[in-house]
């Protein structure tokens, strides 16, 4: 059968649609804490974001994607290619749309989520409910409660750590034994991530834990020297954790780059390989130059998104301090680390709002306001069947316009 | 308006306008001093003027604190508890209500205070104006102490402001019986005597509400 290629432009050009929104709504999650912190400015976040989340796409994104992605529909129980090639369009207009709508209806939803619920859609549609695979639909949707749920306990033992051996002592001496542990942990946390939650070690010959464990060391050893030399220029508790803010920032940015491009870039691969090759395999390959497609596409979300975030913010902004900071970043990328170690497709956002919600509980911040987070849970809730069903549509409105 | 779920949920600090409301409570307050100085020094329509200027900020305050007030719905999460925070805010800004009634009451009649007075009278105005300075101290302390640091150091610093605060307003009392004492072995006619008991009555309840103020944020930072 004769699949047409304006159906990969189609493709393509919704792609790097969900790409901008990739972009464009997440920048505010990964560099949020930091701004707030004060650790850097708005404009420097959007850079930091723009330039981070490209590179994370593209060079440590994944080359291989499961031609649905995380394996949520039995492909070969589609096997049709126009099937699989309609459907994933379908499916990432059909997001797209979920995407659109609660942007402008300011719902803060995750592009991961309306993904898998587009998928499941998808499969529904197209092969019944035979072809989906159930427990692992179950195992996702029980992740999205419990990664906001740990990464929320995380930021108040953290928080409370911090209060109990640090804060309340504010000597020197204190300070100066934490600094190691703190910087060690965040390095540990931060080369971990990046060598399991991405394809890089893959591509490196190392052994993730070993490799993590000596620059754990070496992060360790700087940062104790490093917190010297900053006690004697009388850099303060907070100063400290400024920087290390930046740090765990930075890594959000390019493990976010990293993991989320596949969410744009996975369907136009679909599509692409079933173009060329006509026929359904498990296991698609992810060109570079598409990688890059994505990557440009998040940036420029990234960019154009952040001037509005700039404008409609302004000193709206409540101040974070550093501690509070580092503690929402270092608790968001500890639970996405153990999350997607277990095979999670977890939402940034989410495990950002378990974290601040977190700090709000140990008492750490000035004001939390309870209903936005109401309201999050409502959105995530109407994600699934909303982009599903919207994909139903697409497809059974698409599927009679191709099969003559 | 995009969707930035993070900076939605954290709202803007109420204890930045706890703040803010004591700035004011600090030009006002300064206002009724001059406002009280002149009228002692009986040029009249120049504390006239002063005492307008009180009640108009008296009302700025005012407007703060509703604005503070409105920025705490069900559901909003605070540090300390909410209705201890709104307590302090309530009670510092009947501070100012007080600080009102002082002046509206003052410009009522034209009392000339006589010289066997003047002096401690001034002293009675000054030791509550000590007294509400402190309590400054304290509310600046309280929103580093609640929203940043925890330090115990400063707990315990903070602790002793609020005492120095219970000291002034304790010493003010003294003063202000002391004062009583005098207006009523003065030769004046019993309007005056009355005008000027009730006057000193009026600028002594600043004092007192800044001593619960104090006693509020007592209440929020013990552990």
């Amino acid at each position: 059968m004769e699949i047409p290629f304006f159906l990969f432009i189609a493709t393509g050009i919704i792609g790097i649609y969900m790409a901008w929104n990739i972009g464009a709504n997440d920048v505010s999650n990964s560099m949020a804490s930091a701004v707030g912190a004060r650790a850097i400015t708005l404009k420097q976040a959007i850079l930091i974001a723009a330039v981070l989340d490209f590179i994370g796409a593209v060079f440590i994104g994944s080359h291989v994607t499961d031609t649905v992605r995380k394996g949520i529909v039995d492909p070969l129980g589609i096997a049709d290619p126009l099937s699989l090639a309609l459907g994933t369009l379908s499916a990432l207009l059909g997001a797209g749309i979920w995407v659109t709508i609660a942007t402008w209806k300011s719902l803060p939803v995750s592009t991961t989520h309306s993904i898998v619920g587009a998928l499941v859609g998808f499969g529904l549609v197209s092969g019944g409910k035979e072809v989906i695979k159930w427990n692992k639909v179950t195992h996702i949707v029980l992740s999205w409660i419990i990664s906001p749920l740990f990464s929320c306990i995380l930021a108040i033992l953290i928080f409370r750590i911090i209060v109990v051996f640090i804060l309340k002592k504010r000597s020197r001496e204190a300070l100066l034994k934490i600094s190691p542990l703190l910087t060690g942990m965040t390095t540990f946390i931060v080369t971990l991530s990046l060598f399991l939650k991405t394809p890089l070690s893959q591509k490196l010959p190392l052994n993730p834990f070993t490799s993590s464990l000596g620059l754990t060391l070496i992060g360790s050893l700087l940062g104790f020297f490093w917190t010297k030399k900053l006690i004697q220029r009388k850099v303060g508790i907070e100063g400290i954790f400024r920087k290390l803010q930046i740090m765990t920032s930075c890594y959000v940015a390019l493990a976010h780059g990293a993991n989320d491009v596949a969410n744009a870039v996975g369907p136009m691969a679909t599509v692409y390989s079933v173009l060329r090759s006509g026929v359904v395999a498990l296991k698609v390959t992810v060109p570079l130059w598409m990688l890059a497609v994505g990557g440009m596409g998040i940036a420029l979300g990234v960019t154009t998104w952040g001037y509005r975030v700039i404008s409609t913010l302004g000193s709206k902004i409540t101040t974070l301090t550093n501690t509070r900071g580092f503690t929402i970043d270092f608790s968001t990328a500890t639970s996405i680390l153990i999350s997607s170690k277990l095979g999670m497709p977890v939402s940034t956002t989410h495990a950002v709002v378990g974290a601040v919600v977190g700090v709000g509980l140990a008492r750490g911040l000035e004001a939390v306001d309870l209903r936005v987070v109401r309201r999050i849970l409502y959105s995530w809730f109407l994600t699934l069947p909303v982009s599903a069903l919207s994909t139903i549509l697409i497809y059974q409105g698409l599927f009679p316009i191709f099969r003559r | 308006m995009p969707r930035i779920p993070i900076f939605r949920v954290l709202r803007k600090s109420p204890f930045d306008g706890l703040l803010e409301h004591a700035s004011k409570v600090r030009e006002c307050l300064s206002t009724l001093k001059e406002a009280i100085v002149t009228y002692s020094e009986g040029k009249y329509e120049e504390s006239q003027k002063l005492s307008d200027r009180v009640v108009a900020l008296e009302h700025e305050a005012d407007l703060i604190k509703n604005k503070v007030l409105m920025s705490l719905p069900r559901g909003i999460l605070l540090p300390v508890e909410k209705s201890e925070f709104i307590r302090l805010l309530i009670e510092q800004d009947a501070i100012l209500n007080s600080a009102e009634d002082a002046v509206i009451w003052m410009n009522m009649r034209k009392t000339k205070i006589p010289k066997e007075i003047k002096e401690d009278f001034l002293r009675h105005l000054y030791k509550v104006l000590e007294c509400t300075d402190a309590l400054e101290k304290v509310v600046i302390n309280v929103k580093k102490l609640v929203t940043a640091t925890l330090s115990r150091k400063l707990r315990e610093t903070t602790e002793k402001i609020i005492q120095e605060v219970h000291k002034k307003e304790y010493e003010d009392d003294t003063i202000e019986k002391e004062l009583a004492k005098k207006i009523f072995a003065l030769p004046s006619d019993p309007l005056s005597v009355f005008h000027l008991l009730k006057l000193s009555d009026l600028i002594g309840d600043i004092a007192t509400h800044a001593e619960n103020a104090g006693d509020r944020i007592s209440a929020m930072i013990a552990r």
